[in-house]
């Protein structure tokens, strides 16, 4: 911003763009995309706050094992137009946040919010990155985009 | 009248409670949002909505009624009359919950506020309810949920939640 303090024209620049996916089942391998941001040349953006709720799994019938182990068992992740939305979880997530546990809310850190600077389009998927069971989970977050 | 510096202004963050038209089935239960607080942290909620655009009476076996105008061309809808499982919070009700545990109902778990009730036992859809008290701030760090609950016996509902949240990741208002 070009002050201190906020101005009128900043206002106009810069939108809060909220999402939310309320309590949702995720089958196993499966994403769910959640909100897409597409940014033209010269425009930016911040993925502000992003959580997941993990509510819970449906019965175990198995030890869970992960699909990919980088992640943690639930996650929602942002990704940029090359994530291969095709053939199951999209790949690397430049940035995500997880759970592993049910009934645990975990949130994005807000020192880390990530900044977009290059015109693409931009997702935040969320994952159930379980070869099984079924998980039900929600996710909220926000974009700040610099118009 | 204050002004706002621009690290004030990208630290707070809005987050939605936002509920698409869903079915919620009798005595089930929905997380709609969750956010967790930590360190300084606090949040402010100012505006919630909750609609009612119809319902299913599971136990009649049919969606559709049947209503035949009476010889005078008025149409006279029955007096329905749902049972519910917490009397005085209404056919459906949302509350904000901290640590809420989604295997237990709700009615049995302590609301950080009042809850936003909807209708009562006769009420006829459409019903809305909004909530109207002042905004509340909530500055405890730890998880927090925003539930929407059916609560009646029978009725599967049609609903749709609207509202907002705003995350302060400074220190929570003076």
């Amino acid at each position: 911003m070009s002050s201190v303090f906020v101005t009128s024209d900043d206002l106009g620049r810069y939108l809060w763009v909220p999402f939310n996916l309320p309590e949702t089942l995720l089958n196993p391998g499966i994403e769910q995309t959640v909100s897409m941001l597409q940014l033209a040349q010269g425009q930016r953006a911040t993925l502000a706050w992003l959580s997941i709720h993990l509510i819970r799994v449906l019965v175990l019938t198995a030890i869970p094992v992960k699909a990919n182990p980088t992640y943690n068992s639930v996650y929602a992740g942002l990704y940029g137009s090359r994530a291969d939305l095709l053939s199951g979880p999209p790949g690397e997530a430049l940035a995500y946040v997880g759970a592993d546990i049910p009934g645990t809310v975990s949130v994005f850190p807000p020192a880390q919010a990530w900044p977009l600077d290059q015109p693409d389009t931009y997702g935040v998927f969320v994952v159930n990155n379980l070869t099984n069971p079924p998980a039900y989970a929600s996710v909220s977050g926000a974009w700040l985009v610099h118009l | 009248m204050s002004y706002v510096t621009s690290s004030q202004f990208q630290s707070l963050i809005p987050l939605a409670v936002s509920l698409p038209l869903t079915e919620l089935e009798p005595e089930e239960w929905l997380v709609i949002s969750s956010t967790v607080l930590s360190g300084n942290q606090s949040f402010s909620l100012s505006w919630l909505q909750v609609n009612l655009l119809s319902y299913v009476d599971t136990t009649s076996g049919a969606d559709t009624l049947n209503v035949n105008p009476t010889a005078d061309g008025v149409c006279v809808f029955p007096s329905g009359s749902a049972t519910l499982v917490t009397p005085g919070y209404g056919l459906a009700y949302v509350g904000l919950y901290s640590s809420f545990n989604a295997l237990v109902s709700p009615n049995t778990q302590p609301a950080q506020e009042n809850p936003l009730i909807l209708g009562t036992a006769t009420s006829i859809p459409p019903v809305f309810a909004a909530r109207t008290t002042t905004p509340a701030v909530y500055a405890e760090t730890g998880p927090y949920s925003f539930v929407i609950c059916n609560n009646t016996t029978s009725w599967a509902l049609r609903l749709t939640v609207s509202g907002q949240y705003v995350v302060n990741l400074g220190p929570p208002p003076s």
